[in-house]
């Protein structure tokens, strides 16, 4: 392999690492919040996408991106109000069945609202032609944007829980729910916005990828899949976990193609995802109570 | 009481051959199909609703478990015999353990008998469940599910990326199952009537053998570990050897429907494996009401059928997944759950004292 | 020979030491207490008789085998059964059904005979039910063998949870503070029904905070505080001891 390759692989496998993370950090968002898997998690970077894709043909791109991330927000936060909030002493069981049938009727909706055909917003600078040489490795200026976007949104996050009022109460929610609401924590709005910003960056992230892999009305279940992946890997809850584990799944895909058929890429990461949970049944970086909590 | 115990089975036994009578008279007997098929899901069903609502252990594996006995099956008996010189194929069919039939273009084959295929598919998902099942149980909640989860992905993908499992477009011209008497699992329509009775004896044979499970010291044993695994370990209850024994059970129960599933479609591709059926037996679970087996069959058979017939044209999916979301809303414990059955048992007994005095108790 | 036999356990909580160096036999029949301040360490010290914690040193003998580091279930074979001070009864279960999983040890039908319903095991499935029949008439509460054990009364749950217990037939029978949250009255009921299971033959080792319950039916009482055995003795002795006077009853006076 030549250095070349290593770092073709290596910046691919970064790539979809942050793509992976930003995924399961919006599992942790709406996990620590209310100890919900919201499985609908793939769904929002598709909303993102296709809405993105269906406004550019009459806006400005960056004023299209901007709608359908607050178009998806918005929808996150309906999906609190009409689903979530009814749901009386849910079980985890009850919350895992009630994501998964948002995630079938979100995706049924979208197929009937546009259709089977992929889509794919344009490149935010360039072309699919156009490339940039780092190293001697020639990668595509939208990767740049999403390495970019995946990073903003990772040192947003980390800026809005540890310095803003609202974030913080909301990892107060995430410490002790009971605690929270003593200290007069709007607990129920705490949820709403961990609803609305897991599907924000989900869609901003869905917009940056489009360009790349496309969107479609069914490409919001193999990323879930990955996202849950990849925060169980990390510890649920944790997203210096899910960044870690998102880079681990990552790098691990990218090379395995290298030795493995292609066709078996998707089965790496969770072999290994596997292997680390019976060594270490909390995850990466997770807690051992954590893993022990919210049972079924 | 023994008559109490029996009834509701011998009153489904009852319900399928009428059910049975009726579509033939209207000739109507290809409704019979979708259900044959329905019936073989619901067996996966209720093995999942035995190790999920007794057991309290999730698995969004199954359909792996299912596909395993699927393709097992597809692959052995398809192996051609006839030409069979020497070595473990000519052994095979010394030993008898080969039969010969005509495939789809008119050829005689002589193959592995389905038999020995069934037992090696049981054999294999039982070493399997048991090896996966000691890690896995150790884990709990969404770990769990993860886990669960992403062994049928491993599935899924060994079967979608093998060209020994056909790859995309999975195994097709499976030979029929020829059980005794002239009895065989195939997709022929002259033998619709046949294999609607041998998915149903399977599925009734079934549903007993769990409610026998479920009343018995096992079963209690189960319930217990779901009610509080601290206080059944304490009363001597092995509680990790129980998890996983029913583990591999309810697995057994999925490669068995499979086996027989494949044989009477005659092909058997990655749809089978695939997450989303996963993920459908446990939502029917769920909406049976977790810990109740009848529920699960009452669903599993109308969603299963509606689903398979087409009903809901391309809306399918949608209505799916509507129904999960009404039914965890308004009726978080299932729509045939013990209270929802208890208010309407109660409804009825009100209707029945309302008109003499008292009524007869049915409590043994 | 001592029906349990505690050599020198110890278990730590971060730095804690919530049980230190503790050792004390049981007797056969007889009714054995442990009590202590809050915090002194005796449920821990019941959890690492029965398994449910595993002890960082020390042993634990019931009827001469080592039982110390075993899982729970593995603890219930060698004829130990027990209680929990927060109940823990199994929902969705009748009384009766409850306590047929305490008398789990005494069938051995496993998951392919039962679900054959092989003659066997339909033969120990009815000396099951007899079984725990029989002891819910010792225990008083026969007339509620069908209902759902976890919505009866407080107090009644308590007895379940004794019935339970008691349907794996122990030699010893270990009691997680069993007058906790009950009424005078109840408390009455539940120290008749510890003399009665002693006079059936089983030994009882007893937590509890009541007092006058513990100096009513002990034939000896341990006291722990900070997690240390600071006496052992007949009721008198214990009432006499200043240092348990210091420790335990002058804490009593402040509350």
């Amino acid at each position: 392999m030549s250095l070349e390759q290593v770092l073709q692989y290596i910046l691919s496998g970064v790539t979809n690492g942050s793509i992976y993370a930003i995924v399961a950090i919006g599992f942790n968002i709406i996990y620590n919040t209310t100890g919900i898997i919201n499985f609908a998690q793939g769904e929002f970077l598709m909303l993102g996408g296709m809405t993105a894709i269906s406004l550019a043909a009459f806006v400005p791109l960056p004023l299209a991106i901007l709608a359908a991330v607050v178009i998806t927000a918005i929808i996150g936060a309906l999906v609190d109000f009409v689903f979530i909030r009814r749901l009386k002493t849910p079980s985890v069981l009850n919350m895992i069945i009630v994501t998964i049938g948002l995630s079938i009727v979100i995706r049924e909706i979208a197929l009937h609202v546009w259709d089977e055909k992929v889509r794919s917003l344009p490149y935010f600078t360039g072309s699919e032609v156009t490339s940039v040489s780092i190293l001697g490795a020639y990668i595509s200026p939208q990767v740049l944007w999403v390495l970019g976007i995946a990073a903003v949104i990772v040192v947003f996050l980390g800026f809005f829980f540890k310095f803003t009022l609202t974030g913080r109460s909301m990892r107060a929610c995430a410490a002790n729910m009971t605690a929270a609401k003593l200290c007069g924590i709007n607990t129920g709005a705490m949820v709403t916005v961990s609803f609305m910003l897991s599907a924000a960056i989900g869609a901003l992230a869905g917009c940056a990828i489009s360009p790349i892999t496309q969107t479609q009305y069914d490409c919001g279940t193999p990323l879930a899949i990955k996202g849950f992946t990849v925060a169980i890997l990390g510890g649920l809850g944790n997203s210096t976990g899910a960044v870690v584990g998102g880079m681990v799944v990552g790098m691990l895909e990218a090379f395995s193609i290298s030795v493995l058929p292609l066709a078996y890429k998707d089965a790496i990461a969770i072999t290994i995802l596997l292997l680390i949970l019976f060594v270490k049944p909390s995850g990466l970086l997770g807690k051992k109570e954590a893993a022990g909590l919210k049972e079924f | 009481m023994r008559f109490m115990k029996h009834a509701p089975v011998a009153g489904l036994a009852a319900a399928i051959v009428i059910f049975q009578l009726a579509t033939t008279l209207l000739g109507r007997e290809f409704y019979l199909t979708q259900l044959t098929m329905a019936a073989y899901y619901c067996l996966v069903i209720l093995g999942l609703t035995v190790l999920m609502g007794y057991a309290g252990q999730i698995s969004m594996g199954h359909a792996a478990f299912f596909a395993m006995g699927g393709y097992t099956t597809a692959v052995l008996t398809k192996l051609d015999l006839s030409a069979a010189a020497g070595g473990l194929p000519r052994l095979v069919v010394d030993l008898g353990l080969s039969v010969t039939s005509v495939n789809a273009f008119g050829v005689e084959v002589r193959h592995l008998s389905p038999w020995v295929s069934l037992v090696v598919a049981v054999l294999l998902t039982t070493t399997v469940a048991f090896l996966i099942g000691i890690p896995i149980l150790r884990l709990k909640g969404h770990y769990l599910a993860m886990a669960t989860l992403g062994f049928g992905i491993i599935v899924y993908r060994i079967v979608l990326g093998t060209s020994l499992f056909g790859e995309a477009d999975g195994i097709s011209d499976i030979p029929a199952f020829t059980l005794a008497g002239g009895l065989a699992v195939s997709g022929d329509p002259e033998l619709r009537v046949q294999n609607f009775y041998i998915a149903a004896v399977l599925l009734l044979a079934g549903l007993v053998l769990l409610l026998n499970l479920i009343d018995s010291r096992s079963g209690r044993a189960l319930r217990a570990i779901h009610g509080s695994e601290e206080a059944a370990n304490a009363m001597g209850v092995d509680t990790a050897g129980f998890k996983l024994m029913v583990f591999v059970l309810s697995a057994v129960f999925a490669c068995v429907a499979g086996v027989f599933l494949t044989h009477f479609n005659g092909g058997v591709g990655p749809s089978e494996a695939d997450v989303m059926k996963s993920v459908t037996y446990v939502a029917i679970v769920a909406v049976g009401g977790m810990a109740n087996l009848w529920g699960a069959l009452a669903m599993g058979i109308v969603l299963n059928y509606l689903s398979l017939r087409g009903y809901f044209g391309s809306y399918d999916e949608l209505v799916f997944g509507g129904i999960l979301i009404v039914i965890m809303l308004f009726f978080p414990e299932g729509l045939l759950s013990a209270r929802n059955l208890k208010n309407l048992k109660g409804a009825a007994v009100r209707l029945v004292r309302g008109k003499g005095g008292e009524g007869a108790d049915g409590r043994p | 020979m001592a029906v349990l036999e505690v050599r020198g356990i110890s278990r730590a909580f971060g730095g804690l030491k919530a049980v230190d160096d503790v050792s004390f036999e049981v007797a056969s029949g007889e009714i054995k207490a442990v009590i202590g301040p809050n915090g002194a360490g005796k449920t821990t010290l019941f959890n690492l008789i029965a398994g449910a914690l595993a002890p960082d040193s020390g042993e634990a003998y019931a009827g001469g085998l080592p039982i110390h580091g075993l899982e729970p279930y593995r603890i219930a074979r060698h004829g130990i059964a027990r209680t929990f001070q927060n109940i823990k009864l199994f929902p969705r279960m009748t009384v009766l059904e409850s306590v047929m999983v305490g008398a789990h040890l005494s069938g051995s039908s496993g998951v392919f005979a039962t679900m054959l319903r092989l003659p066997a095991s339909r033969r120990e499935e009815k000396a099951l039910r007899e079984r725990s029949m029989q002891v819910l008439e010792f225990t008083g509460i026969a007339h509620l063998a069908h209902e759902d054990a976890v919505s009866l009364a407080f107090g009644r749950q308590r007895v379940v949870e004794i019935a339970r217990a008691l349907a794996a037939g122990p030699a010893l029978l270990l009691l997680d503070e069993p007058a906790a949250g009950l009424n005078i009255h109840e408390t009455n009921e539940i120290s008749e029904m510890i003399m009665k299971i002693r006079g059936g033959g089983t030994t009882v080792l007893v937590i509890e905070h009541d007092m006058s319950l513990v100096m009513n039916i002990s034939d000896s009482i341990v006291v722990l505080s900070s997690g240390k055995k600071i006496a052992e003795g007949g009721p008198r002795d214990i009432q006499r001891n200043e240092e348990v006077v210091r420790v335990y009853l002058g804490e009593e006076d402040d509350a």
